[in-house]
């Protein structure tokens, strides 16, 4: 016997979380009180750890405390050198232009479309392939209220409490009003949810919420909103240009924003886009590894949208708050880091230590089942140690198939069960091993009701909107599960409705990249030593030795 | 091999591997992604969400004196000695253009779009190259007899990494076929929520106007206390 | 008895009623047929090209398939009901049972999958004459058809090649000695196993016009209530050729029936027969 995909030294500790599990099917841990919440959170949550954190030294949030990962970003020399490029040669002239590849960009791109702007005066620009974003990997679901028993108002309240109160409440309302009708137009573009045989959604619970209302396409959700979404855009002939990130904002002399600067990843090229309206969609800040934790957000999240708009003065809220989900694989080395969707608690799997007892109440909000997994393996030294030296707990899996019956995981974890059965762990019978790992950028640029971005004085910057994971207010200091295919289908919508309501009417002047030239005088008045450059466009992984006998020249 | 042996020798030993014929030694145990950067490229093309669902990493690899081509994911294979590899930058594919509300769900309908559908001779090949294990060719076999309800579920893991597509002797373009069938399956073959139709009915008529308006403006004392007192189903 | 069963494409499209009907009449006489969960097309003619066992891969994977799954019948016999996925399979098994070296080659190919040999391809016909046996049919009529009068009509492929053939390849009596098992009146149908143009439909509709018009000229001066069939394909043409040449037969529709549809009449399932097909022969 014993179980191949793990190491010797597992299996003790895996016994005894199989020779708990029939007593802990009838065991319901207690909820915790908002007094030891509180006490958790600041006691091992990363956020609360001020090392972590320093003060930004300029722009629009001058002095607000922020990751120093991402002060480093924002603190940072531009990429391109404005004298280089020329304004006045043109490559793309378009009524929108829409940053980032994602579902945010898609949904906006279609909504700016359906509002009559034709789809050779739409332009999506993205650093990888069109649909190579974080909404293809979210894979347990999209929350919408319409449940007879539920109700947008139960959801906001939902949303509300998990996001700490933080959250900009007529923001929530939008998203949970407009949630029934994103699902909708999803059904109507043939989604293909998981229904019961009359029609009716599959719904289950998710961390944080009061009621049933997870939507999900088994453990791919997002893939398939995603890849629906993508042959639509296709299908309206809607431009795409791939490996091309946006790597400034252009201005024009009037104070709007009026395109970007591209960047050819392949031919080192940049291109002048010309846009009366400009849409950021792109997404959050996974692979900046803020405080060193590993990542489940694809390649590309570098948080280049909060750079770009940063200089152009840009409000950002929330930054100091980060997401990160409580369960990442956490074995086998090759996959640390990545999710573990939270559908498979929502299934009934519990959290366990190295005894197999369970010690918080597995559908707590994220940050408060992060926090509880951290104390467990350091705090109180009851989580497994890997020969890498990564911590982690078990995630008792099997117990959905008891509850729910055989063939559940294959059915409704397809994704889950290959990813670990590539490994020889079959997660049908032997439990995971996971550990935190940053997830969501829960804050980001501040938009109002209408998507548009928000300045230090709460001003629309003309021309410039923002969806997605780029913007902060919706989820405030932390995000639900299933929230954020919610905001980025509700958002994007609206941000490709204002876009294009805005194109219709506004008139572009002369191009300019002043803005640019004044953020690196301020730079210089802050003090700030020419090391950096923003944005990054991309992680720098490579190897040590590689890296250290890599030279440039230029032939 | 176990995972127990590859995170073992992970810091002792090192393989060969030949990327795009040429040798670089990498630890054994890496993902081939990461057995790339190791080796000092910094990927731009063939790599997106690292976590086998975007399927931007379609590889393709042989060993020396093995005839067999290997198919995989870059970011969920692990490199091993002697292994001769190319992740695919591309994949060229023919994707035509529809207007989903005019189709019908059935035969006719897909094969006017996707004519080489019918060209299958069965091979299999698709199958066996499939990195999500997909019964590719019998997808396409139920797409030949007419269900399409069987032929969306069953390739409904397919993340388009179009390795089944190079390889096919048919030349057909299974993705973007299932993509098609696919959403034919969920907006005609399925049945609507009816719950769904009633509460859109019921946001359009106002019905939680008042409750929301009252929300937004109440703070967080009054938040947090609703939130405490919610009860769970 | 459970039999594992081979629907074939046809069946599934635009012959739908004859695979209603033969489940229905295999299940009223206590036949259980399971569709393999499992199958692909039979590979239809490329499956008989001599040259190359390669043309012969689809069919051995539907072999394959019956193989998987044996353990879920009460016998190794794989049922077929269209008479071309018969033809194709068992030509294909028959020649991979003889000739082991073209088995090695396929299996090569197929690796890691493999095929014994160990299926055996019935036709439906074949499991009703020899496992139930066509002097129990009577049991099962509950019609009285003693007024009716049918022409069978086999094709080729059911009874051609001789290896394969169900039924002596000249002369066969095989739907003949079911028609009788039933009370009805078989009419002798001198062109019974002549070709009803096959493919050709497709793309040269005359010469399918012409040949389903010879075809019925020795069975006109008859007053058939209807011609059986056994396969899609001949149904389709005689359809089509019967309604091509109106004129021609002065305004008679005769109606075509699957043998199933036949014996479903008989056996008084009704409620699994077409509405078209019932106004049609209106019993």
């Amino acid at each position: 016997m014993g179980y191949p995909g793990y190491p010797e030294e597992f299996w003790d500790s895996i016994e005894k979380v199989e020779a708990t599990r029939e007593r802990r099917l009838k065991e319901v841990f207690k909820r915790i009180t908002p007094e030891e919440k509180e006490k958790l959170l600041e006691k091992w949550h990363p956020d609360y750890r001020p090392e972590g954190k320093r003060a930004l030294k300029l722009g629009p949030n001058k002095g607000d405390y922020v990751p120093n990962e991402v002060a480093d970003i924002l603190e940072a020399y531009p990429l391109i050198d404005p004298n280089d490029i020329d304004l006045e040669d043109i490559d793309y002239d378009v009524d929108v232009l829409i940053i980032g590849g994602g579902g945010s960009g898609a949904a906006a791109a279609l909504w700016t479309n359906y509002r009559g702007i034709k789809a050779e005066n739409i332009l999506i620009a993205t650093k990888l392939r069109f649909g190579d974003a974080n909404t293809k990997m979210a894979q347990g679901g999209i929350q919408a209220a319409d449940r007879p028993q539920d109700s947008p108002p139960i959801h906001f309240i939902d949303v509300i409490g998990g996001g700490h109160y933080a959250n900009k409440p007529e923001l929530v309302r939008i998203l949970v009003k407009e949630a029934p009708l994103i699902i909708k137009w999803h059904e109507e573009l043939g989604v293909m949810y998981d229904k019961d045989e009359h029609g009716n959604f599959i719904e289950i619970h998710g961390g944080g919420t009061s009621r049933k209302r997870m939507h999900a396409a088994k453990d791919y959700t997002g893939l398939e909103i995603m890849r629906v979404l993508m042959d639509e855009v296709l299908n309206r002939e809607i431009r795409v240009i791939e490996f091309s990130p946006a790597v400034e904002l252009i201005m024009d002399t009037s104070g709007q924003v009026a395109g970007a600067v591209l960047y050819n990843l392949e031919t080192n090229q940049y291109y002048v886009v010309r846009a009366k309206a400009t849409v950021l969609t792109t997404g959050g800040f996974g692979r900046l590894h803020i405080q060193e934790f590993p990542t489940t957000n694809h390649y590309g999240a570098t948080a280049d949208g909060l750079v770009m708009g940063y200089r152009v003065g840009t409000h950002l809220r929330d930054m100091d708050s980060v997401q990160y989900h409580p369960t990442g694989a956490a074995f086998p080395e090759q996959i640390v880091g990545q999710l573990v969707t939270e559908k498979v608690r929502g299934l009934g799997a519990q959290l366990v230590n190295i005894d197999g007892e369970q010690f918080i109440y597995p559908l707590e909000p994220r940050d408060v089942v992060a926090a509880a997994i951290i104390r467990e393996c350091y705090g109180r030294n009851k989580g497994i140690v890997t020969v890498t030296g990564q911590r982690g707990l078990w995630l008792d899996s099997p117990m959905i198939e008891i509850i729910h019956g055989e063939g559940t995981i294959k059915r409704y974890l397809a994704a889950m069960y290959r990813q670990f059965k590539r490994f020889d762990i079959d997660i049908t019978k032997e439990p995971m091993l996971v550990f935190p790992t940053l997830h969501y950028m829960n804050g980001g640029i501040e938009i109002n009701e209408y998507t548009q971005a928000l300045n230090a004085d709460g001003k629309p910057i003309p021309g410039l909107f923002a969806a997605g994971e780029v913007t902060g207010g919706v989820h405030g200091k932390n995000r639900l599960m299933g929230n954020s295919l919610l905001d980025i289908n509700v958002f994007g919508r609206r941000g490709g409705i204002n876009a294009a309501k805005h194109a219709k009417k506004a008139k572009v002047g002369k191009l300019t990249l002043k803005h640019v030239n004044n953020w690196v005088t301020k730079l210089k008045e802050a003090g700030i030593a020419p090391k950096r450059k923003a944005p990054i466009i991309l992680p720098e992984y490579r190897g040590k030795r590689a890296l250290s006998r890599s030279i440039n020249i230029g032939f | 091999m176990t995972a127990q042996k590859t995170v073992k020798k992970l810091k002792v030993k090192m393989v060969s591997i030949y990327i795009m014929g040429k040798e670089y030694k990498v630890p054994e145990g890496l993902t081939i992604h990461k057995a790339m950067e190791y080796a000092g490229y910094k990927l731009v093309r063939g790599v997106g969400c690292r976590a086998g669902f975007c399927g931007a990493c379609a590889t393709v690899y042989r060993f020396k004196d093995d005839y067999r081509l290997y198919t995989g994911l870059a970011c969920q294979t692990t490199v091993k000695d002697g292994m001769y590899l190319v992740i695919l930058p591309f994949v060229p594919a023919k994707k035509p253009g529809y207007d989903i509300e005019k189709l019908k769900a059935d035969f006719s309908s897909i094969v006017k779009l996707f004519p080489e559908v019918t060209r299958c001779v069965q091979c299999n090949t698709c199958t066996k190259v499939c990195p999500q294990e997909i019964q590719v060719m019998d997808a396409i076999q139920m797409i030949l007899r007419g269900d399409i309800k069987s032929a969306a579920e069953l390739s409904f893991d397919c993340i388009a990494c179009g390795i089944c597509s190079l390889r096919c002797p048919a030349e057909i373009i299974h993705y973007n076929l299932f993509q098609l069938v696919r959403r034919l399956n969920g907006k005609y073959l399925t049945p609507k929520s009816q719950h769904l139709v009633q509460r859109l009915k019921e946001i359009e008529e106002g019905k939680f106007d008042k409750e929301l308006e009252k929300l937004v403006k109440m703070g967080p004392e009054k938040w947090k206390e609703l939130y405490e007192q919610r009860v769970i189903e | 008895m459970k039999y594992l069963y081979f629907p074939g494409c046809s069946l599934k499209n635009y012959a739908k009623r004859y695979e209603e009907t033969a489940v229905a009449v295999a299940k009223a006489l206590g036949i259980e047929l399971i569709e393999l969960k499992r199958w692909n097309c039979c590979g239809a003619v490329s499956g008989l090209a001599e040259d190359s066992v390669f043309h012969h891969i689809a069919a051995v994977r539907d072999l394959v398939r019956a193989q998987e799954q044996l353990d879920e019948a009460d016998s190794n016999k794989l049922v077929t009901v269209c008479s071309m996925c018969y033809r194709v399979l068992a030509s294909v098994n028959n020649r991979l049972k003889h000739n082991p070296e073209d088995l090695d080659t396929i299996n090569e190919f197929m690796s890691p999958e493999e095929y014994n040999g160990g299926i055996e391809v019935v036709h439906l016909l074949q499991i009703i004459k020899d496992d139930i046996g066509f002097d129990r049919i009577a049991e099962f009529t509950k019609k009285d058809l003693s007024n009716i009068k049918v022409a069978p009509y086999y094709g080729c492929v059911l009874v051609r090649p001789k290896e394969t053939a169900i039924d002596d390849p000249n002369e066969p009596t095989i739907l003949e000695e079911l028609i009788k098992s039933t009370g009805a009146t078989a009419v002798e149908n001198p062109l019974r196993t002549e070709c009803c143009g096959s493919y050709n439909v497709v793309t040269n509709r005359e010469l399918v016009k012409h040949r389903i018009l010879n075809l019925l000229k020795p069975i006109m001066r008859e007053n058939i209530d209807f011609l059986i069939s056994v396969c899609p394909l001949c149904t389709f043409n005689l359809e089509f050729g019967i309604k091509a040449n109106k004129k021609e037969l002065h305004g008679r529709e005769i109606p075509v029936l699957y043998f199933t549809e036949f014996l479903a009449l008989a056996f008084g399932l009704d409620d699994k027969l077409e509405k078209e097909v019932l106004q049609a022969v209106n019993i």
